[in-house]
């Protein structure tokens, strides 16, 4: 059974649709959510912990809802990308807090192990404000898994580490996702999740654009046919110059521009201004047609 | 022969920005249009608008009902024997209004940029502190009389309308503009400079405005209280009361304690520019026994001294 | 609720913050003290304390000092969890919203609470001539006050971003002006049913605020009902907002 499950999931801020009808099932591993910046990241994994309602959909955590359900904070835990902490705690203090609050019977122990597990045991008594914003992170992930949680959500925890915290971060992932728990991390960065996350989901602007293993995901990209609209001089001579191209599907005449149909949209890129210079003819424009596939593929191949 | 090292930079398409660039008058004007947005609520939500519109109408009723209050009195024929409240009385009456609304919202101006640390990025443009200072005190300065003088204005265009012959009314009282524009001035610059100087001395909004508040309402209430009159003499003439002896309970001491009355002080100032002694409190009825200066120079230095102490705050900060 | 009350305390105290409102409570105090000594000798008449009460206890401290030193704290409460985005780390526990909300309240009730009450205590002996029975009333209606106004001010601290002005506004023009204009307003009104606890407990001393004070079991139940329901519409606000 999957973790967690998102059917049919929307969300609004009065006429801003920030997820859009997005239906997702994450299983027991790592899973990267990628998407670009206002992709609607946060807004899921908001939705996914209880802290924001969703406007239309089903949620179930653990095969529960999460909306007004507390007791399962005792099984899910959630470090936010807001990164404001109580800076007069100690990051002692500040990790022994969500232990008392989850009632944890032998609290001192558990706080021990949380901030051993994130490395940070010999700066445990100093007080947050003086920390850097790498140790910062750590010591709120120590207290967003001092209560060993089944399911974890992460909002952009590598935000702001430096490559090798990045591979300590990696390692510490997967330790804890080879006891059987489940991790979701979010991430606008490509490389900074793609190594380590078994799987991956793709938001683009609100809708969920791709899911599972990402050498399918580019696969299944190079099959998706891309439209591109391209405005010059002699439209006609163009089409039938890009008519000769491998990379070109069919082509087609829109209102005098050329409509090209491609699999192969890196090949397209690339041959275009050739044919443009080989023919002495001026590029006026060159738009693709399908917005949000296009900033699917250019975070994919691009990264 | 030395291998010449082999580099180049090449032209990736970076877009560099051409336009002209305008220097310190231009960000210093944005420094102001966005302290002018901002405690407006401009640009935001319905709900961020809801103060600044309360207090627009708050300041606007004690305008509206002077004006009906004259037009009554013209309407029964006794507008020369009644006293009706005119520009300097509406002072009195929004000094203590606006302050209570710059309280509220002039924190917004100051403790939000301390709050998120974004004070340096001001300062990497060719902006000095005192330039920050200033142009968040002038935006401010700005809403404060636009707002005060609306309601004069409101109410110049009121009375000569309720008079039997408006532009003798006008040919009368013209002096008045000037008046009210100086005092509004007055006004404005003392619940301006108050609020933003606690405002400097904090992140939270909430802090600085309970204070602001506090030193008013409680510096008030304390300074009346120990100013009362134990024993009175009082006359009346005209309809009007007169007070002739007023034993304070301080006694000799009244006269200074009666300053701490922080409310009233910029109606020491306005009231004198319209050619009245202020009289709205037993306080500053103790306070009128002092020599005529002392009232003004107290103005002055509850001024200049939160002015200059925002100024150096922000100065030595940002080294 | 335990951790979220001490968390909230050592939010809401700092040396400077704690200075000031001492400061602040002590003042009425001080003034009573004025009057005491530069006062007549002689025995005070009862038109003299029911004076001294007004200008004291409900002037300076009930209209005044309570209000603002509470709604600084109460709005704080809240308001600085979701103007830190930090309210995420209280929320995402399992413990139940009344006990996050409980801390919350009770927070700001302790640091007001024993600062005014001791200053309202103090101004009765001084000021009003005042027996065990006035301080009790006066400690009583104290209490009930500051309770009252932590509640609402907490959950305005909740539900909107400018929780001090709409508090300012409630204090200032609901109880201030609105309700000597309409007397039913009274009976929705914080501070009538502080003075109307005090009156009532003691009414040979406190019996000052005749036009300002409504039933006795009238404010009873306003100060209970009052206080449920903002606890509850805190809770209630806490299920359904959106946590930044």
């Amino acid at each position: 059974m999957a973790s967690i499950s998102l059917r049919s999931v929307s969300k609004w801020y009065g006429n801003v649709v920030a997820v859009n009808d997005v239906s997702l099932e994450v299983e027991p591993g790592i899973t990267g959510l990628l998407g670009p910046n206002g992709a609607g990241k946060t807004t899921v994994l908001h939705m996914m912990a209880g802290l924001a309602g969703c406007s239309e959909g089903e949620i179930e955590v653990l095969g529960q809802p999460t909306r007004d359900n507390p007791d399962l904070y005792r099984r899910l835990g959630m470090m936010s990308e807001r990164e404001a902490v109580y800076h007069f705690y100690s990051g002692r203090k500040f990790v022994e807090l969500a232990a008392r609050l989850h009632g944890l019977a032998d609290a001192a122990s558990a706080v021990d192990r949380a901030i051993e597990y994130v490395g940070l045991s010999e700066v445990q008594g100093r007080s947050l404000g003086t920390y850097s914003r790498g140790m910062r992170q750590r010591m709120r992930l120590a207290a967003s898994l001092v209560h060993d949680p089944e399911v974890l959500l992460l909002d952009e925890p590598l935000n702001g580490t430096d490559p090798r915290q990045r591979i300590e971060f990696h390692d510490m992932m997967r330790r804890l996702a080879s006891e059987g728990r489940t991790i979701l991390i979010s991430s606008h960065i490509l490389e900074e999740v793609e190594t380590v996350a078994d799987r991956h989901l793709l938001m683009v602007s609100g809708k969920l654009a791709a899911s599972g293993d990402f050498r399918a995901i580019r696969e299944k990209l190079d099959e998706q046919p891309y439209k591109v609209r391209i405005l010059c001089e002699e439209p006609r001579s163009m089409a039938s110059a890009l008519m000769r191209l491998e990379s070109v599907e069919s082509v087609s005449m829109d209102d005098g521009a050329v409509l090209v149909l491609s699999r192969n949209v890196a090949a397209l890129q690339r041959a275009v201004p050739l044919t443009a210079r080989e023919m002495g003819l001026r590029l006026l424009r060159v738009e693709p047609m399908d917005e949000s596939l296009e900033s699917v593929f250019s975070y994919v191949v691009e990264g | 022969m030395a291998v010449q090292p082999r580099g180049e930079v090449y032209d990736i398409g970076y877009r560099h920005y051409e336009g002209p660039r305008e220097g310190r008058d231009r960000a210093r004007f944005a420094l102001w249009t966005n302290g002018v947005r901002t405690a407006l609520g401009l640009g935001r939500g319905t709900r961020a608008k809801i103060l600044p519109i309360l207090l627009f109408a708050s300041t606007m009723v004690p305008a509206a009902v002077f004006v009906l209050m004259a037009s009554l009195a013209e309407d029964f024929g006794v507008s020369e024997v009644v006293d009706v409240p005119g520009h300097a009385d509406y002072y009195d009456i929004v000094s203590i209004l606006v302050l209570v609304f710059s309280a509220i919202i002039a924190p917004e101006l100051l403790c939000a940029d301390r709050r998120s640390q974004v004070l340096q990025l001001y300062l990497v443009r060719p902006l000095t502190p005192t330039d920050y200072v200033a142009g968040r005190w002038l935006a401010f300065f700005t809403i404060v009389l636009a707002l005060v003088y609306s309601g004069q204005i409101v109410m110049f265009v009121g009375f000569t309308f309720a008079a039997q012959e408006p532009l003798d009314y006008i040919r009368e009282n013209w002096l008045d503009v000037p008046r009210f524009l100086a005092a509004g001035a007055a006004v404005a610059v003392f619940v301006t400079t108050i609020p933003l100087a606690v405002s400097g001395f904090t992140a939270r909004r909430a802090y600085a405005a309970g204070f602001v508040i506090g030193l008013f309402i409680i510096s008030t209430s304390a300074a009346n209280a120990l100013t009362t009159c134990t024993e009175r003499e009082m006359r009346i003439e005209n309809g009007v009361t007169v007070v002739d002896r007023c034993e304070a309970v301080t006694g000799r001491w009244a006269k200074w304690i009666g300053l701490a009355d922080f409310g009233s002080v910029p109606s020491y100032v306005s009231d004198r520019i319209f050619g009245e002694v202020p009289d709205s409190s037993d306080a500053v009825q103790q306070v009128n026994q002092l020599n005529e200066a002392i009232p003004i120079a107290w103005y002055i230095l509850l001024t200049a001294g939160p002015a200059a102490i925002l100024l150096r705050r922000y100065q030595k900060a940002a080294l | 609720m335990g951790p979220i009350f001490q968390l909230s305390m050592r939010q809401l105290t700092g040396k400077w913050r704690l200075a000031i409102i001492i400061l602040v409570a002590a003042i009425p105090v001080a003034v009573a003290l004025a009057f005491r000594i530069t006062g007549d000798a002689g025995d005070r008449s009862a038109n003299d304390i029911q004076d001294a009460a007004r200008v004291f206890l409900d002037g300076m401290i009930v209209a005044a000092v309570l209000p603002i030193v509470v709604m600084t704290f109460a709005t704080a409460s809240f308001g600085n969890e979701v103007e830190d985005g930090t309210l995420g780390y209280l929320v995402l526990n399992p413990v139940s919203r009344w006990s996050i909300a409980l801390g919350k309240i009770l927070a700001p009730v302790a640091i007001a609470a024993p600062v005014l009450i001791v200053s309202g205590i103090a101004v009765t002996l001084i000021g009003l001539d005042g027996d065990a029975r006035t301080a009790a009333a006066v400690g009583v209606g104290l209490f009930a006050g500051v309770v009252g106004y932590s509640v609402i001010f907490a959950w305005l601290g909740l539900v909107t971003n400018h929780p001090l002005g709409f508090a300012l506004v409630y204090v200032f023009l609901w109880e201030g002006l609105l309700s000597s204009l309409l007397g039913g307003i009274r009976y929705l009104s914080i501070r009538a049913y502080t003075l109307t606890l005090m009156e009532g407990i003691d009414d040979s001393r406190l019996d000052a605020f005749q036009e300002l004070t409504i039933e006795l079991p009238a404010a009873i139940a306003g100060v209970v009902l009052v206080s449920a329901a903002f606890y509850w519409l805190t809770v209630r606000r806490l299920r359904r907002m959106d946590v930044p």
